[in-house]
């Protein structure tokens, strides 16, 4: 007799991975905690996390949604402005630090001295999410007017979430060598210009993500101590590596630190769990079948097995939540329609005076 | 062929804006000549047709475009393509109040703290005014110019007792916009109609000055009602296009 002989089968490679088929491998063994419907979610993270947002909000989730579209410019393509994406328009958060700061900014605990890039034609870019507009901001008045809404949005979310769900995504990272404020794109690749004196390269140790994860955590249970975490480590490999190696190399080093990290953090929390995303993409058992001919992009069949998984261990088994609705989206909807068919009448009128 | 040499004549096209200068046209010392194709009822029938949700002109109106202009043998086109968008979104509170910062209105101040981005308020302009500025298509390489909406009404007081009720009641559940937020819509819409009519090779034809106070708005004088330009408006129209005819107005595109 030996610890091994009564173990279950997911302990053991051949039962749990190798012999089922590869669509139905099952890498969680036991929730945390499970999400009621009624529970409102929130997300934030790497390009993989738009994956999760998009599905929980398709599934019957209470997504939380701080920063919505107005109705009157929802037949025009909002997404491209961040609306929806994620539970407020902060765009990628690549990393626990950006996330961290993101949080400290939201409350005027942090304020960067990079404030905002200007464009030669006179637009701004926020350097902390510089492809939210697809041209950059107006005017400095919209810049200043929509940071204060964003933060605003950032505050009614951590203070009425349930669950986050939050991918860790990047250890490598771009920072102001003046005050550390982390940048999700390196500057000069979508708006600023890279200065060696002013920018400085960071890849986070363990330590450090553990340090900034936690950070998060406890800020968010500060404001909201019954909030719940989910850490998941995004499968999407680096696009590129700013270390004099691979690019492969810095892949295999990033997520691993990530994984320990969202392992550290998540042991001994029963508030936060840790979510495989990252296994069942990336795992033996797909044989590289989850990723698109790039070998980045995580396919559909990929997304779906990952939710699959998260429906079935995370949804507590009741019936669908009435999707949340602002009643003061229906008044505007029905003011509009009163004002145009009002315009229309009045049209006709001028018309039929000239008749 | 014109009907008389010493007024040039002028072909106007469009909506129901096309009445200001349509009953101005008919006092006999305006300098030009009009002849109209209007836009009629609130459907725009006959003109229109529906193409995957995208509403276009139809070739009835391409072919009355092009007789008329054939034969009035016009020196120019004037284009009523303006949507109501600013008078629908713009006059009254909104239940979920919002604003925007307008580049070149800073000063203007923001009324609700929710703020829409300035290039989404503009994508939604330019929708609506290209779907009007298609009438400009006909254009038959004659100068074509693009008339401005009218500025927002001063007041909607004078008008509400015999308006419809669809805007009466909707006024008086909100109330009327401030006319800080009324100014923008329209400036927003204004130069939304500014780039139509440059995508379609037109110029702009701003609102005549004495029809936009200080204020931004538009003194009752002006009005036939919160929507529309009058006989007056549409006779100052006429003078500022004759003026750019005759030559006058250096700094009109023609």
């Amino acid at each position: 007799m030996h610890p091994y002989k009564t173990l279950p089968d997911h302990c053991f490679w051949r039962q749990s991975v190798a012999q089922p088929p590869f669509s139905e491998v099952d890498p969680v063994v036991r929730p945390k905690f499970r999400i009621s419907r009624h529970d409102r979610v929130a997300t934030a993270g790497s390009c993989f996390a738009q994956h999760i947002a998009r599905h929980l909000a398709a599934s019957g989730f209470h997504y939380l949604v701080t920063e919505t579209p107005h109705p009157v410019v929802s037949s025009c393509d909002v997404t491209a402005y961040g609306y929806g994406v994620f539970t407020a328009r902060y765009g990628n958060v690549y990393t626990p630090r950006q996330l961290i700061q993101l949080l400290r900014r939201a409350y005027g605990q942090f304020v960067p001295v990079d404030d905002a890039w200007l464009r030669a034609d006179g637009r701004l870019i926020d350097p902390f999410r510089p492809q939210i507009q697809p041209n950059g901001f107006a005017s400095a008045g919209e810049y200043q007017a929509d940071r204060r809404q964003h933060f605003a949005a950032i505050q009614r979310a951590v203070s009425s979430l349930d669950v986050f769900v939050f991918t860790l995504g990047l250890t490598e990272t771009w920072v102001s060598r003046v005050d550390g404020a982390a940048y999700p794109l390196c500057p000069g690749v979508a708006g600023g210009q890279f200065h060696e004196a002013r920018h400085a390269f960071v890849n986070l140790s363990v330590s450090e993500v553990v340090a900034d994860t936690e950070a998060a955590i406890d800020f968010i249970r500060t404001v909201n101590p019954k909030a719940r975490v989910i850490l998941t480590v995004s499968p999407v490999p680096l696009v590129a590596t700013a270390e004099d190696r691979s690019v492969l190399v810095s892949t295999t080093y990033s997520k691993a630190v990530l994984r320990v990290a969202a392992e550290q953090v998540s042991s001994g929390r029963d508030y936060v769990a840790y979510f495989p995303s990252y296994e069942i993409v990336t795992g033996n058992h797909a044989g590289g079948r989850y990723f698109a001919s790039d070998l980045r992009s995580v396919t559909p069949e990929g997304v779906a097995h990952v939710m699959r998984l998260f429906m079935r261990h995370y949804a507590a088994d009741e019936g669908a939540a009435p999707a949340p609705v602002d009643s003061r989206d229906r008044a505007e909807t029905e003011a509009l329609q009163q004002m145009e068919a009002g315009a229309a009448v009045i049209c006709d009128e001028v018309a039929l005076e000239r008749a | 062929m014109n009907l008389n040499a010493e007024r040039p004549v002028v072909v106007a096209i469009g909506n129901s804006h096309i009445n200001a200068v349509l009953t101005a046209s008919k006092a006999a010392d305006v300098p030009v000549q009009l002849q109209c194709l209007q836009f009629l009822t609130a459907a725009y029938a006959p003109y229109w047709r529906t193409e995957d949700g995208v509403r276009r002109p139809n070739r009835q109106y391409l072919a009355h475009a092009h007789d008329l202009i054939e034969r009035a043998k016009p020196v120019a086109i004037i284009c009523f393509a303006a949507s109501n968008l600013s008078f629908d979104v713009g006059s009254v509170k909104r239940p979920r109040p919002f604003d925007f910062v307008l580049p070149s209105r800073q000063d203007l101040p923001l009324y609700a703290d929710e703020i829409i981005p300035h290039d989404l308020m503009m994508e939604r302009a330019l929708a609506a005014e290209r779907e009007w500025g298609q009438l400009m298509a006909p254009a038959m390489g004659l100068p074509v110019w693009s008339v401005c909406p009218p500025a927002p009404i001063v007041s909607f007081d004078p008008f509400l007792p015999k308006m419809v009720h669809q805007i009466k009641n909707t006024i008086a559940v909100y109330g009327v916009a401030p006319d800080t937020f009324r100014r923008k819509m329209w400036l927003l819409q204004t130069e939304a109609n500014r780039r139509v009519a440059q995508e379609f090779g037109a110029a702009f034809l701003g609102a005549p000055p004495e029809t936009v106070n200080d204020a931004g708005l538009r003194p009752i004088d002006y009005a036939h009602d919160p929507l529309h330009g009058n006989t007056a408006y549409g006779r100052l129209v006429l003078q500022q296009i004759a003026k750019i005819i005759e030559g006058e107005d250096s700094h009109a595109p023609l």
